[in-house]
């Protein structure tokens, strides 16, 4: 008995303590080869007697069943740490930067992004987007819009002219502004109206704050009933949406635009005493917009009959807006192409400006 | 327009504050842009008294002057040349804010000596223009407050008048303004005339109505005088809005302009033969202007003349010899009023910008021309003395008031807002109208902007209030029923967000380049010149938006990036006509920001090449359905690719929809950049080839697995590879559901090897060995006989 407790003893011992996989198995066949130890030791059970064979032979039979465990536990680690040193030699440096994606590469110019979020607003207010050609005539961009020749305010558009000339359509000229689109857009369809044009529009005139290429957005409401009040509400509502605050304050002073009667610019509520300017606080007002009640020889202009409609219409700097919102000094660096100023001032493809996820980025 | 405050009380009795004033200002349309206000800004400035005055140690024009400033004694770093002992001048405190630069005075160190404050000149304190020295007080005592000293604390304010309100451009139209506003009574003195003086001109207009340029010219001998300096309070009042006073008799007629809005010209009659009037110049007259230059007019000029000569370009300017100077005796004081067009013409012809100009063309008050004509002359005899004579007037037809039938309900019906009869009236009449009973309104001889019934509704409410306004929500009637955008938006929108998720910058230029790079454009497209454009480098319409991103690159390289991606949504332009122009999307890639990775990387990099720009083409193509059978490849592409390397995309219909390829080694070499590649979606023609029927289209599974089969071909190392994927399609096999080229090799014999993978999928049963062997067969035999190449293997 005690021989038994012994071996098994002795062979566990010599397993745990084998140094390879080889070890083992010459343990294995050792002990449990046709001539091992433990083979001989079961073959020898027949030889004796029954009650020492019911003794013994559960006995040599655990014995058996515990070193054949052993082995297997002790061929399998020497498995493990045979792959886990395989493993350890494949390693690769996990830390290497990958190749940086192309879609947050890519920018979209703010102009773009400004004009997707005030489509946005637009939209949702039943607003379709007009366009129109930036080389316009003399009658679209002057005389249909009330500025007849010799109209002071011809002078105050400092417009670029091309050696073309038709003679009921007088010059061509590049559009001083987006308001020819009205005419041509009402000409084309039916009252009530409501769109917003937005585009290229050219003055010859360049400084810190007036590029000789430059962005406007108007809107054009033409209906039966639309007054003043509903103007402001327009551009009430879409200031606070663009800006995002609430119950934004503007201010409506008397001013002159030849197409528009009464004419007004509209300031919004704004905070300069601090290092940013705020839109929406403070007791400061900012000039934002241009605004009125379109005139009747507008209406006239584009054969609609003023004494049955009526429209508001504004206009807005769309870069203005850009800069205002998105905190950019300079209007001259928007058009210099300068790759490190797009990068930081544009836009993601996957910031796609909806109502419902914001308009901000 | 600039004017001071007690020049406004001249014609405004009030008691209204500066602050009221102009905030009334800005309400009523006339919008206040800047305000010079002494006494505010100088109420932390103090008189000093330089007790010493010593060279500064360390600089040869600087000086250290210790100053007293009543309670104590500081010690100043000044440049003033006349910092002198004894002076008395005005002291700026520490933390004071200098009125003109609005630069805080700070404790300084000026070449070691510290500074406790500055001294100051009457340019930097807004008092005068003088900035040679400090400013000099006479009587004063150190510490008295400044405003106090400099005795002249009149506010100075400017304000932006509009085009339509010639009105406003004399001090008395904006009291009047101002006085409807309720915020003064209006003061209108009596105006003397001149009776019983024999002395007289003749005078004349050639203007008539159907050619109309001067429909009033008056004017009076006034002999005699004695020219002399404008007293101190005309100069002042001049020097204080910026004007430079000349004499007595020239400021006179500057400070009608600006008083009144009414230009007047002072002539040395001693030079004038008889009859004076206006007239159209003789094709190339010539005149000397008083600005010192020589204009030559044409017969569309409206000139000043005598029975001799053109004394003056009529409203404009007058001749530099015919003026009245100092040493002048005898004077033709001229008043006369110029049709707004002809002055607009000509004024822009001429490119001359003149008080005169600026208010003629505007419009000035017709029923004033007289009226002027006798303030002024009162003033000359007042300052001048001298003898006046009889009114001379010559006219071609009689001002007319327009007439407004008026419905009052309009005021509502535009603005929102209800305003009773009673204060309407009280408005227009305020400001000049008259109103009969059947509110017929005759609009005043000053406001030419007024002539319909929409100008009076903007009469009313801007006196009246446009903070009255009341917000009013707007029905949204129209609910979008459908898209907002139109298909042609919703394109632009898709490429601009595809260009911008595969890495590429999207750059706004403007749509103006140099000649040197619109030179660049392709054949066919031919650039245009503006007649005045800005700079020489801005001089023609670009004919794409590809020059600009071309010349973007260029400047960008120049800054060190050379490996940059860039797009362009914008106008291409083909023509001086409204509608000559087309909308294109140009990219551009340059040094190896390639679509698969931008960078230097440690997986490696390689330069950008075409198939770069025509993955970012056919993107585009893949997101709106086009596939490859319904577009062919053109080769070369446009003229300014490289023509081995680049190819146009056209349609089943012959539209190009796109083209790209390597830029034109000679436009590398011309512009020194390296090797690009470029591309441009024409997107007015792919509207044309977009399919916007959004039917939903049912998917269809086929539970039998489709068949792969892989050929490689040896066909002629020119060939394109187009070639062999059309034969394929022209078999019409309608099982084959794919073709895909994936592989090339070039081999020696002048041969190339393409392998291309073609799925084919049964639809109702399992194709059989012989089935799929035929189709192949089909196929090999297509290819073969359309390249005239052999089949390598199976």
């Amino acid at each position: 008995m005690e021989n038994l407790n012994s071996i098994k003893k002795e062979i566990l011992q010599k397993i745990e303590s084998a140094e390879s996989d080889d070890n083992v198995e010459e343990i294995r066949i050792r002990e449990l080869g046709k001539k091992g130890r433990i083979t001989k030791l079961l073959s020898e059970l027949g030889k004796l007697d029954q009650d020492e064979r019911k003794k013994l032979g559960p006995e040599i039979n655990d014995l058996k069943n515990k070193v054949l465990e052993k082995i297997q536990e002790k061929k399998e680690f020497f498995l493990d740490q045979a792959l886990n040193k395989k493993l350890l030699e494949e390693k690769i440096d996990v830390t290497l930067p990958v190749k940086s994606s192309q879609n947050t590469n890519g920018r979209i110019h703010p102009v773009s992004q400004v004009l997707d979020e005030i489509t946005e607003i637009f939209g949702s207010l039943g607003y379709e987007i007009a366009d129109g050609p930036d080389i316009e005539t003399e009658y679209y961009n002057f005389n249909a819009l009330n500025i007849p020749e010799s109209h002071p305010a011809r002078q105050m558009h400092d417009t670029f002219y091309f050696d073309e000339f038709d003679k009921d359509q007088g010059q061509s000229v590049l559009r001083t502004h987006t308001s020819p689109v009205q005419v041509r857009t009402m000409e084309e369809g039916e009252p009530p109206f409501r769109f917003i044009s937005p585009g290229r529009t050219y003055r010859c005139d360049s400084d810190q704050t007036h590029t000789p290429m430059f962005h406007q957005i108007e809107g054009l409401s033409v209906d039966k009933e639309t007054n003043l009040g509903h103007l402001k509400w327009t551009l009430e509502t879409f200031l606070s949406s663009f800006f995002e605050i609430k119950n934004t304050k503007i201010q409506m002073r008397p001013s002159y635009f030849p197409f528009t009667e009464p004419s007004l610019e509209i300031d919004v509520l704004c905070d300069r005493s601090g290092p940013i300017l705020k839109i929406g606080e403070g007791s400061d007002w900012l000039e934002v917009a241009g605004a009125g009640m379109v005139h009747p020889n507008v209406l006239k202009s584009a054969n609609i009959d003023p004494d049955i409609y009526q429209g508001f219409a504004f206009g807005f700097g769309l870069d203005r807006l850009a800069q205002l919102k998105y905190g950019i000094p300079d209007l001259r660096t928007f058009f210099a192409g300068d790759i490190r100023w797009l990068r930081h001032y544009g836009f993601s493809a996957l910031d796609i400006p909806t109502l419902s996820r914001g308009l901000k980025k | 327009m600039k004017f001071t405050l007690s020049w406004l009380k001249e014609h405004l009795e009030t008691n209204s504050s500066l602050d009221e004033i102009t905030k009334n200002l800005t309400e009523i349309g006339l919008e206040v842009e800047g305000i010079i206000n002494p006494e505010k800004d100088l109420e932390d400035f103090i008189v000093g008294k330089i007790l010493t005055s010593e060279k500064h140690p360390n600089a040869d024009r600087l000086r250290i002057c210790k100053v007293d400033i009543g309670n104590e004694t500081k010690e100043v770093v000044c440049g003033a040349p006349n910092a002198k002992e004894g002076l008395l001048t005005i002291y700026a405190p520490l933390g004071s804010i200098i009125p003109k630069s609005k630069m805080v005075i700070q404790k300084t160190k000026i070449r070691d000596i510290v500074s406790y404050g500055m001294l100051c000149s009457g340019d930097e304190l807004n008092i005068d223009n003088e900035n040679e020295g400090i400013i000099e007080i006479k009587k004063a005592k150190a510490g008295d407050k400044a405003s106090k000293a400099l005795g002249d604390i009149d506010p100075i304010i400017e304000i932006a008048i509009t085009p339509n309100r010639p009105d406003c451009l004399g001090v008395f139209g904006i009291a009047r303004d101002l006085a409807a506003k309720e915020l003064g009574k209006l003061k209108t003195k009596k105006i003397n005339t001149f009776k019983n003086h024999e002395e007289s001109i003749p005078v004349y207009t050639k203007s008539s109505k159907n050619n109309n340029f001067c429909n009033i010219f008056a004017g009076r001998l006034i002999q005699g005088i004695e020219n002399k300096e404008s007293p101190d309070w005309l100069k002042n009042r001049l020097e204080k809005i910026g004007l430079r006073s000349i004499n007595a008799v020239v400021d006179i007629t500057n400070f009608l302009t600006y008083d009144r809005g009414r230009p007047l010209h002072a002539y040395n009659s001693d030079l004038i033969s008889k009859n004076i009037g206006a007239r159209l110049a003789k094709v190339g007259e010539k005149i000397k202007a008083l600005d010192g230059k020589e204009y030559i007019l044409d017969e569309q000029t409206c000139v000043i003349a005598d029975n001799e000569k053109a004394l003056g370009v009529g409203g404009i300017i007058g001749g530099e010899e015919f003026g009245s100077e100092l040493e002048t005796k005898n004077i033709f004081l001229e008043s006369a009023y110029f049709d707004p067009i002809h002055i607009a013409r000509t004024g822009r012809k001429l490119n001359i910008n003149s008080d005169a100009r600026y208010r003629f063309e505007r419009g000035t008050d017709p029923n004033f021309v007289l009226e002027g004509l006798d303030i002024a002359t009162e003033m000359i005899l007042d300052i001048c003395g001298g003898k006046a004579g009889k009114t001379s007037v010559a006219l071609h037809e009689d001002f007319k008031n327009n007439e407004i039938d008026f419905d009052i309900k309009l005021i509502e019906k535009i603005s929102g807002i209800k305003i009773s009869s009673k204060d309407i009236k009280k408005i227009l009449l305020s400001l000049g109208f008259e109103i009969d009973k059947n509110f017929k309104i005759t609009v005043p001889s000053w406001r030419p902007d007024v002539s319909l019934p929409i100008d009076i509704v903007e009469e009313v409410i801007r006196i009246y209030g446009l903070n009255n306004v009341e917000s009013i929500p707007l029905k949204n009637s129209d609910q979008p029923s459908k898209a907002i955008l139109t298909n042609s938006q919703k394109n632009t929108n898709l490429i601009r967000r595809n260009l911008a998720s595969r890495g590429l910058i999207e750059n706004i230029s403007y749509s103006f380049v140099s000649s040197e790079f619109s030179a660049l454009s392709p054949k066919g497209r031919k650039p245009i010149q503006l007649l005045n454009p800005i700079s020489e480098d801005l001089s023609d319409m670009r004919t794409s938006p590809l020059i600009s991103l071309i010349s973007n690159f260029r400047e960008n390289k120049n800054r060190g990036f050379n490996d940059i991606g860039i797009y362009e949504i914008g106008p291409g332009f083909n023509g001086p006509k409204p509608g000559q122009q087309t909308s294109i999307a140009a990219g551009l890639r340059t040094g190896i920001y390639k679509s698969t990775g931008t960078e230097r990387h440690w997986q490696g990099n390689e330069k950008v090449d075409v198939f770069d720009v025509k993955s970012d083409v056919f993107s585009y193509f893949d997101l709106i359905n086009i596939t490859n059978d319904l577009i062919t490849h053109a080769i070369p592409g446009t003229d300014w690719y490289h023509p081995g390397r680049s190819a146009n995309i056209v349609s089943g219909k012959g539209e190009v929809l796109a083209s790209f390829g390597e830029i034109h080694p000679k436009i590398l070499s011309k512009l020194n950049i390296p090797s690009c590649v470029g591309f441009e979606i024409y997107l007015d023609e792919m509207l044309k080839v977009i399919d916007n029927q959004n039917d939903n289209k049912e998917f269809t599974f086929y539970n039998l697995q489709a068949v792969k089969r892989d050929f490689s071909f040896d066909i002629p190392i020119n060939m394109n590879s187009s070639i062999l994927i059309d034969a394929i399609n022209s078999c019409n096999i309608d099982l084959i559901d794919d073709i895909k080229l994936f592989d090339q090799f070039i081999l020696e014999n002048s041969k190339k090897s393409l392998a291309v993978e073609i799925t084919i999928q049964p639809k109702k049963e399992t194709l059989k060995d012989n089935e799929i062997d035929s189709i192949c067969e089909k196929i090999i035999q297509a290819i073969e006989k359309a390249t005239n190449g052999k089949l390598r293997s199976l």
